[in-house]
């Protein structure tokens, strides 16, 4: 019995401990032009924001991916245009705020995930418009 | 001609050779037995006829098989079996009587187990991530050109895009939410690590 126990309370320490920190998000790349066009029904928020700066007229999504950010393991997407994207988890704090690092054709950042909330980031031209990193909170 | 002594002994004789009298009954009837030689005859036809047939009795006993028996009587005296919770509460109460020790031990180290177990597990059971309420761009960089800079943007809805505007010549300003700008919006500045603002 206390054999069995101590066993117990080793094995759950080792295994908690061993765990390494992960994160789950939605990586969605987004073509948008200003050509005429249709807009995915699911962007409309994404345009009416990007509205001040550029009013796109075409959107859609071309990739959609959920990925198990690991703790400094990069997770790589592919883009259209023959370039890539990368995801890095780099940390979650105590207060359960995921802080990952964004690198695009584009732009590289370090930015904290946040409860419903996505970033976006330029990744490069392609097609006669742009492309899109979206990175969100999977449904 | 009647002896009214052995009148009166003669119901006694046959519980005197079954044992059936007390201590007193039976001294009478042994003095009895001393003066009366028919009633000792008769004592000892019926200590004859008792030998017989215990004897007999016994034949027929030997001759007869009794595991049958012995196994139904032994089925009825075997207590059957107890329902599960009788059981655990059965071996319970022994644990507790015979192993008290060590069954404490083994509680007070699974407590542990458990003390240890579940702040552990909470802390690292599925942290989603998630915790913030709005996105925050710690760092974003893009080529070291002086005609570039990276601008981030925050929503109402608390979502963040980055931009990437084409810098006037005085260096470029940082942009506002919704803010029109003279920056020019490009996608394909080079990457190699110019921090914007934030």
């Amino acid at each position: 019995m206390i054999r069995l126990s101590a066993s117990f309370a080793v094995l759950v320490s080792l295994a908690a401990f061993a765990a390494e920190p992960s994160v789950t998000v939605q990586a969605d790349v987004v073509f948008a032009s200003t050509a005429p066009g249709s807009v995915d029904p699911s962007l409309t928020k994404m345009r009416d924001a990007m509205a001040p700066k550029v009013k796109y007229l075409t959107m859609k999504k071309v990739d959609s991916k959920k990925l198990d950010l690991v703790q400094n393991r990069a997770q790589t997407i592919a883009l259209p245009n023959q370039k890539t994207a990368e995801l890095t988890l780099q940390q979650v704090n105590d207060d359960n705020v995921a802080t990952v690092k964004v690198k695009t054709p584009s732009v590289e950042a370090v930015y904290s995930l946040a409860k419903d909330k996505t970033l976006s980031a330029p990744a490069g031209a392609n097609d006669g418009g742009d492309l899109w990193l979206v990175v969100s909170q999977p449904k | 001609m009647k002896n009214p002594a052995r009148e009166k002994f003669l119901p006694m004789l046959s519980p005197y050779v079954d044992g059936e009298l007390t201590p007193e009954e039976r001294q009478l009837v042994e003095q009895h037995l001393a003066n009366s030689k028919e009633s000792a005859a008769q004592v000892a036809d019926f200590r004859a006829a008792d030998g017989l047939m215990r004897h007999a009795l016994e034949m027929q006993a030997d001759s007869m098989d009794w595991k049958a028996f012995a196994d139904d009587v032994m089925a009825k005296v075997t207590p059957e079996k107890l329902p599960l919770f009788e059981r655990l509460k059965l071996s319970l109460s022994e644990m507790f009587t015979y192993q008290r020790g060590p069954l404490m031990v083994g509680f007070a180290a699974a407590a542990l187990a458990v003390l240890i177990a579940v702040p552990v597990t909470m802390k690292f059971a599925t942290p989603d991530g998630y915790g913030a309420s709005k996105v925050q761009v710690q760092m974003v960089s893009v080529k070291d050109t002086s005609s570039f800079k990276p601008v981030v943007m925050e929503t109402d809805t608390g979502d963040a895009i980055i931009w990437v505007v084409e810098s006037t010549p005085d260096g470029g300003k940082k942009k506002k939410d919704g803010e029109h700008s003279e920056e020019t919006l490009t996608q394909d500045p080079p990457l190699d690590g110019k921090q914007g603002d934030l």
